[in-house]
């Protein structure tokens, strides 16, 4: 392996950096709304809505109460400039497909495309007891495992919700943030459309998460969702909206393959053995386990992070008959077996684990069948050294004295003669056969082609990218040279060859999967070893191995995959810098179908609007966590209303991220109106260039022994603008409430600017209140303490926002702490200078 | 270890218009120990962080030459990178960055071809933090997050141990520690001297003078070299002051 230049490493890291992966997600289908309102709104526009939906009458007197208080309404001016939003432009309804399934297949293709983009069948599949997704106006698919349903649990959205369930959902609608509140809450009052609603009977804890996804594509459009959670008495329940970013499978580098080649520094190789560039790359910390699987082929084991997906089976998903505590794989439940995305530290030896053969080709008509029979005896025996006294290359090949050998040496020899090039062929200490040829053309072919040290060989990417006869070809030419064959029983041909190039190894592994086979690299440690009766000092071998005509195989073959059993998993404790890349070439099959990236609205130049509204009942003594993280597209107006009704001994865990949009304003808010109702409101807000986020939180004690913790935490980049808005208000009553705001501004730019409004208003003379606040910005000292240990620049200041974050991001999903790191780590370097 | 010389050739910097050095001619050559005294305000630190490329100084002349090439605007990191070290007077805390990544990733950076695996550098990081008498746990706090005087200090010395530089600038590194933590230091400080590190210790009193007996004592008044000698130099100090020094 080249020696690793650091130095070299960073630039490049922060250079490939600079071409932000964001245009890859942003992407805008073409799909043609099956019905849309058009532009403006009015009290028709309104009606149209209520009348598509088939909504009783209550709902359509409410929608155009909201309206008239909307109408009625100022636009706010205490906050965010909002002069960009034309309500006379936006398309406040439209409908992509006529109904709604409850069958991931029955989703318009079009829209299924998109939400696979997103990756969220296969994140529904493995992590949630339940998902709605919503297009546009209109959720387009709804899913509740069975066991939930069973328990009474609601989970659907909110327009079924309001045909199936009328009585429930009227006790809830609006209660919490009725019309009147603001203007945006009328504005979601009056065309509100989709959205979850939820209930958790009582007693009932839901333990696996349930998710809400968002997508919105219309150019000018709004999207108005209107989401209700109900935890009953006693309820506990997780809710996730946005979209868990199965983005590692991208921001790692884990396309299936190249995820092999994962992490720290001796592990640069890329298994598809392509020479694939790596076009992203970069560093940061992780603690945690780390895994290593070793599969059937022990020369493809990789390493990885607990939480990184890998594509597999589970053996119990495949086994049938366990007889007497044994398992048997059974080929056809196999076969019929659709590999998932799990966590590495969810598989366990004997799992399966796919390995993907590349489908592509382009063939090059220039390399013809005796250039590849060259070719393919120079990989295993040839060499190209100088003779200075001809001032001339000489490529050699050497042949041992074997029958065999010598029908090859003289193939060989004739073949180049053919070709119109000079050719020897000689015999010498009755050992060995060489033949060599100074042909320049030839030479620089096979130097070109694959290389010139035997443990650097590798084969060129045009050669990689051949069709796969021609690289049939080239291997039975290869083994000609370094392969060995044992005749099994019957028919059956065992072949192995040996080379000291991993890369070779894992190359030839992959042309012969392209032919159907697949082959087990082996290694043997370096080692004194007799091959063919030649004395040979061996360095590291890889040795490919695969047998033909196999009755039996562990390895099933299954179109391009190949299902590989797991030998081995081994986990160690890490704590340490990992590297994450991504590779070229196999972005462009492996990522397909898997998810891409976090609910990111397609990018436009004109503005688009969100604004939602959650409304959260948890009632006594339950249990309600709602996380949402957004990262829509920078021309979009987010403007949500939360607010969470907190009966007595309940608690509200509020947990955001806010990355994306170009105007945010949130801030959720938990009336605690019991006593013992608890509060935590936990948030991190991200300004970038020309971006302005204002978040913050409400508490309102309303009831003695209620506590409330507000953290919040700003970075703003560039221009980029944060504020906290808070308030805190403890009434006259609320005996011995706590509560204790925390707010920690970071600007790292001269131009970044923060500013805090907090309120505070406390009349019980009991309670107790603390409001923390700093703003810091990234330091030139902090800095140059770092880099005068050595760090780059841009690794000292991702450091530092990093450890600014490191206390809220305990506390929030991995997933989204890994896409804030990734997303920090991408604006910092596109920031160039700090400071 | 190769040998390595730090050469300053007239250095003259400011900070905000103030011109603080004007005009210092040092040279520090592997294994040597060199003493800088100097009452307060002379320019003593400013010294310190110029040379290791501290961008809140202006350097308006002169230059520093690291082994022969010229590093007068070269980067902190650069400068670590060539063998310069400087333990900070008042090392910065800084939340939330982990100990343990931040030596790893100074280290990689370091030396980049060595590929210590993982164990082994904790391993060594551990050795050496009992060395310095800091406890195990303070490989997973944050830099100086917390950390009372004299554990900054040791953890100073730490980083000057791990990253194993060629040149070390030592700036109060006597202050705030105990007569047994001061023990410590200077018996590294001597294992390094050993190695043939080169040593520039700034010092106002002459505490840690009496441990490691600097072969060169230069004395920095108002911005300029205005004495060199040798340990006498600094014994008299202890004596006398700063007062009999002349201009």
């Amino acid at each position: 392996m080249e020696d690793y230049n650091k130095d070299e490493e960073i630039e490049k890291l922060t250079e490939s950096l600079k071409h932000n992966k964001k245009s890859d997600f942003e992407f805008h289908d073409t799909i043609n709304p099956v019905y849309s309102t058009g532009t403006g709104l009015n009290r028709k526009t309104v009606e149209e809505i209520s009348d598509i939906k088939h909504e009783p009458d209550w709902m359509r007197r409410s929608r155009l109460k909201a309206l008239d208080i909307f109408l009625s309404k100022p636009m706010p001016t205490w906050g965010p400039d909002l002069s960009g939003i034309n309500f006379d432009e936006l398309t406040y309804y439209s409908k992509p497909g006529e109904t709604k399934a409850k069958n991931w297949d029955d989703v318009p293709d079009k829209i299924k495309e998109t939400f696979n983009k997103l990756g969220i069948p296969q994140m529904e599949q493995k992590y949630l007891a339940g998902s709605v997704a919503q297009y546009d106006s209109e959720g387009v698919y709804g899913s509740l495992r069975k066991e939930w349903e069973d328990k009474g649990v609601i989970f659907t959205d909110l327009d079924t919700a309001v045909q199936e369930h009328p009585d429930l959902v009227k006790d809830y609608y609006c209660r919490a943030i009725p019309p009147s509140d603001n203007k945006f809450a009328a504005l979601n009052g009056a065309v509100w459309s989709g959205g979850s609603f939820l209930y958790v009977p009582k007693n009932v804890t839901i333990d696996m998460p349930l998710q809400t996804y968002f997508r919105m594509n219309g150019e000018q459009s709004g999207q108005f969702e209107h989401t209700i959670v109900v935890a009953d008495e006693g309820a506990k329940v997780h809710y996730i909206e946005g979209c868990l970013p199965e983005d590692e499978l991208i921001s790692q580098g884990d396309k299936f393959v190249p995820i092999n080649e994962l992490l720290t520094d001796d592990s640069v190789v890329s298994n598809t053995g392509n020479q694939r560039k790596i076009t992203r790359k970069y560093v940061h910390p992780y603690s945690g386990l780390m895994y290593k699987i070793t599969p059937l082929s022990p020369g493809n084991a990789f390493r990885a992070t607990s939480e990184h997906p890998v594509l597999s089976i589970k053996k119990e998903d495949v086994t049938s008959r366990i007889r007497d505590g044994h398992y048997e794989i059974s080929t056809k439940k196999l076969m019929e077996a659709i590999p998932e995305y799990r966590r590495m530290d969810e598989l366990s030896e004997g799992d399966f684990i796919v390995y993907v053969s590349p489908v592509e080709t382009e063939d090059d008509a220039s390399i013809d069948d005796d250039m590849l029979k060259i070719l393919g005896l120079y990989t295993a025996e040839g060499s190209i050294s100088f003779n200075k006294s001809l001032n001339l290359y000489q490529m050699s090949f050497s042949f041992s004295f074997a029958e065999k050998e010598e029908k090859i040496a003289y193939e060989l020899y004739n073949i180049i003669k053919a070709k119109g090039e000079q050719a020897n062929i000689f015999k010498a200490d009755k050992k060995y056969y060489t033949v060599s040829t100074y042909s320049k053309t030839l030479i620089d072919f096979c130097l070109n082609n694959a290389g010139k040290y035997a443990d650097k060989k590798a084969f060129s990417e045009k050669i990689m990218k051949l069709p796969p006869e021609k690289q049939k070809l080239l291997i039975d030419y290869y083994l000609k040279g370094d392969g060995n064959v044992y005749i099994k029983k019957g028919k059956s041909k065992m072949i192995r060859a040996g080379t000291a190039s991993k890369v070779l190894a894992l190359q030839l592994q992959e042309m012969l999967s392209r032919n159907n086979t697949f082959a087990s690299i082996m290694i043997r440690k370096a080692s004194d070893d007799v091959i063919l009766g030649r004395n040979i000092k061996r360095k590291e071998q890889y040795i490919v191995e695969y047998t033909e005509n196999m009755k039996f195989s562990r390895v099933r073959h299954k179109d391009n995959y190949y299902y590989v059993p797991i030998k081995k998993m081994e986990a160690e404790v890490y704590d340490d810098i990992v590297y994450n890349m991504e590779v070229e070439t196999d972005d462009s099959y492996l990522v397909k179908g898997f998810a891409v990236h976090n609910c990111t609205a397609p990018k436009y130049n004109t503005s688009s609007l969100h604004t939602a509204i959650v409304e959260i009942y948890a009632r006594k003594n339950s249990d309600v966590k709602y996380t949402s993280v957004q990262n829509w597209s920078d021309s979009v107006y987010n403007l949500p209303v939360k607010r969470a009704w907190v009966d007595e001994n309940a608690h509200m865990d509020w947990v955001t991220g806010e990355l994306g949009s170009k105007v945010t304003m949130i801030y959720p808010s938990s009336y605690l109106r019991g006593r013992g109702a608890s509060t935590s409101n936990l948030q991190i807000t991200l300004a970038t260039k020309d971006t302005f986020k204002d978040a913050g939180g409400k508490a309102l004690h309303l009831a003695p022994d209620t506590t409330s913790r507000i953290v919040s935490k700003s970075i703003s980049l560039d221009n980029g603008l944060t504020a906290y808005r808070g308030l805190v208000r403890m009434n006259e009553g609320a005996k011995r409430a706590k509560s204790h705001v925390q707010c920690d501004a970071l600007l790292i730019n001269s131009d970044s600017k923060n500013y805090t409004y907090p309120y505070d208003e406390i009349y019980e003379p009991t309670a107790e209140f603390s409001h923390e606040a700093t703003v810091g910005k990234i330091g030139t000292d902090e800095l140059t303490y770092l880099r005068s240990r050595g760090l780059s620049e841009d690794e000292a200041s991702s450091m530092i926002v990093l450890g600014f974050m490191d206390d809220i991001m305990k506390e929030i999903p991995m997933e989204f702490a890994v896409e804030m790191n990734r997303l920090v780590k991408l604006e910092m370097s596109k920031m160039g200078a700090v400071g | 270890m190769t040998d390595m010389a730090l050469k300053i050739e007239n250095l003259k910097a400011e900070v905000e218009g103030k011109e603080i050095l004007k005009g210092i001619d040092l040279t520090i050559n592997s294994g040597e120990i060199h003493a800088l005294m100097g009452p307060n305000g002379a320019g003593k630190s400013t010294l310190g962080e110029v040379l290791i490329g501290h961008p809140n100084y202006k350097i308006t002349g002169g230059k520093i030459l690291i082994n022969g090439r010229d590093m007068t605007n070269a980067t902190p990191e650069e400068r670590a990178r060539a063998g310069l070290f400087l333990a900070f007077q008042n090392p910065i805390s800084i939340s939330g960055v982990k100990i343990s990544t931040f030596l790893r990733m100074a280290y990689n950076n370091l030396y980049p071809d060595e590929k210590m695996p993982l164990k082994e550098f904790f391993n060594m990081v551990k050795t050496v933090m009992k060395d310095v008498d800091m406890d195990e746990s303070f490989i997973s706090r944050s830099i100086n997050d917390g950390f009372s005087g004299g554990e900054r200090k040791r953890f100073e010395v730490l980083q000057m141990v791990i990253l194993k530089p060629k040149i070390v600038i030592l700036d109060e590194i006597d202050s705030g520690l105990d007569v047994d933590a001061l023990k410590l230091v200077s018996a590294e400080i001597k294992k390094m001297h050993d190695q043939k590190v080169g040593f520039l210790i700034i010092t106002h009193y002459q505490r840690i003078l009496k441990d490691i007996i600097p072969e060169f004592v230069h004395v920095l008044k108002d911005g300029r070299i205005v004495m060199n000698g040798d340990n006498k130099v600094s014994d008299r100090i202890e004596d006398e002051g700063y007062d009999w020094i002349k201009e």
